[in-house]
């Protein structure tokens, strides 16, 4: 008892002499931290009306803010009492520090298969890279939704990413009836895609028959166009096609079978 | 002759990819009629007939004349022109297609 009695002495006495920088560093860490994290906040706001690159404006972000909260706390250390060379030091010797273990293990690090701002399919799901944590991926659907997909998930599923290649392949795959005209269906098919400026003429659009099916035959229509222009050009095609289709007297097939039935006599 | 070359002739020659689309049309401008396009032409054009048709048709809804009266600031003779100004054939049924017509006569 006369032990926890002498220590609680002993804290009074170091708080009568300390306690009042201990208080004002107290303060200035935490106002610090919330100031700075309302100014990062806003600056971030700021550079998204400057700029529309995302890696762009977190990685500036991020690191105004890493720099702001070292000066916080080296100034909150330094009104406790420490020594502002020593404060330096310690800094310098931690970023190096950090640098280094960086550089050295860096090869080694799982790495996330894209950047924020990429268009990506991951967890099952297909939307742009909003922000990436240590933890999670914040994914924009294209429906509106906010997805946090846990970054485990990622590293063990097949992730892709649409952003790496600049353009993408369209297949369609059109079935016409067997008693339609195949050449003229192909090449109706051919013209249709040679008139639309965003289907690029190298590698040059193909239109081949894939398969005789239960139901028709089946013709693959193959054309590349930038990224950006995929969905559209693929819904208007395949608009344009079926109403060509149905000005020229070309029939897709629905799925049926023939059914023959036998009587006994 | 090289295929590469062969390529390249069929490409240019065999059907024109057009570059672009514009919604071209004729408004009343005090007595004259003026034509215009939209977008304009030191604008992108579109690269979607579909949608230039599309936007074609709404832009006729909206400027649908009430009456067979000219009006000032009526809009007519609303259809799709490529790149060259070359009418475009309507997608749907490959023929020209031109909405609030109004013929020389009446105009």
């Amino acid at each position: 008892m006369e032990k926890e009695i002498q220590e609680l002495t002993r804290i009074g006495a170091l708080m009568t002499l300390y306690g009042r920088e201990v208080v004002f560093s107290l303060i200035i860490l935490v106002a610090g931290l919330i100031g700075t994290r309302y100014f990062i906040k806003y600056f971030r706001l700021l550079l998204q009306r400057l700029t529309t690159k995302q890696p762009l404006i977190s990685g500036v972000s991020i690191s105004l803010h890493i720099f702001l909260l070292v000066l916080v706390v080296a100034f909150a250390l330094h009104k406790v009492g420490v020594d502002a060379l020593l404060i330096r030091r310690i800094i310098v010797a931690t970023a190096l520090a950090a640098v280094g273990l960086y550089v050295i293990l860096r090869p080694y690090m799982p790495t996330l298969p894209y950047k924020v701002g990429n268009m990506v399919e991951a967890g099952g799901l297909l939307g742009v890279v909003e922000a990436t944590t240590l933890i999670h991926t914040r994914l924009r659907t294209f429906d509106g939704k906010i997805v946090f997909v846990p970054n485990r998930e990622i590293l063990n599923e097949n992730v892709i990413n649409y952003h790496v290649t600049p353009n993408r392949q369209i297949r369609l795959k059109v079935s016409i009836h067997y008693r339609d005209e195949l050449l003229k269906a192909k090449r109706l098919i051919a013209e249709i895609m040679a008139e639309d400026p965003r289907i690029l003429n190298e590698p040059a659009a193909r239109v081949f028959v894939l398969n005789l099916a239960d139901h028709g035959v089946e013709l693959a229509a193959w054309s590349w166009v930038r990224n950006a222009d995929y969905w559209r050009t693929r819904c208007d095609l395949l608009e344009k096609i079926k109403l060509r289709f149905d000005r020229e007297g070309i029939t897709i097939p629905f799925p049926q079978m023939d059914v023959h039935l036998y009587s006994k006599s | 002759m090289k295929l590469k070359d062969a390529m390249k002739v069929i490409d240019e020659g065999w059907i024109r990819k057009r570059r672009g689309y514009r919604v071209s049309f004729q408004k009343r401008a005090g007595s004259e009629w003026v034509k215009d396009m939209f977008p304009g032409e030191n604008e992108k054009p579109l690269t979607s007939d579909v949608s230039a048709w599309e936007l074609a048709r709404r832009f006729a809804q909206a400027k649908k004349p009430e009456d067979s009266e000219i009006h000032e600031e009526d809009i007519v003779n609303i259809t799709v022109v490529d790149d060259l100004g070359n009418p475009v054939n309507f997608y749907g049924t490959n023929q020209p297609r031109v909405l609030n017509q109004r013929t020389m006569g009446e105009i």
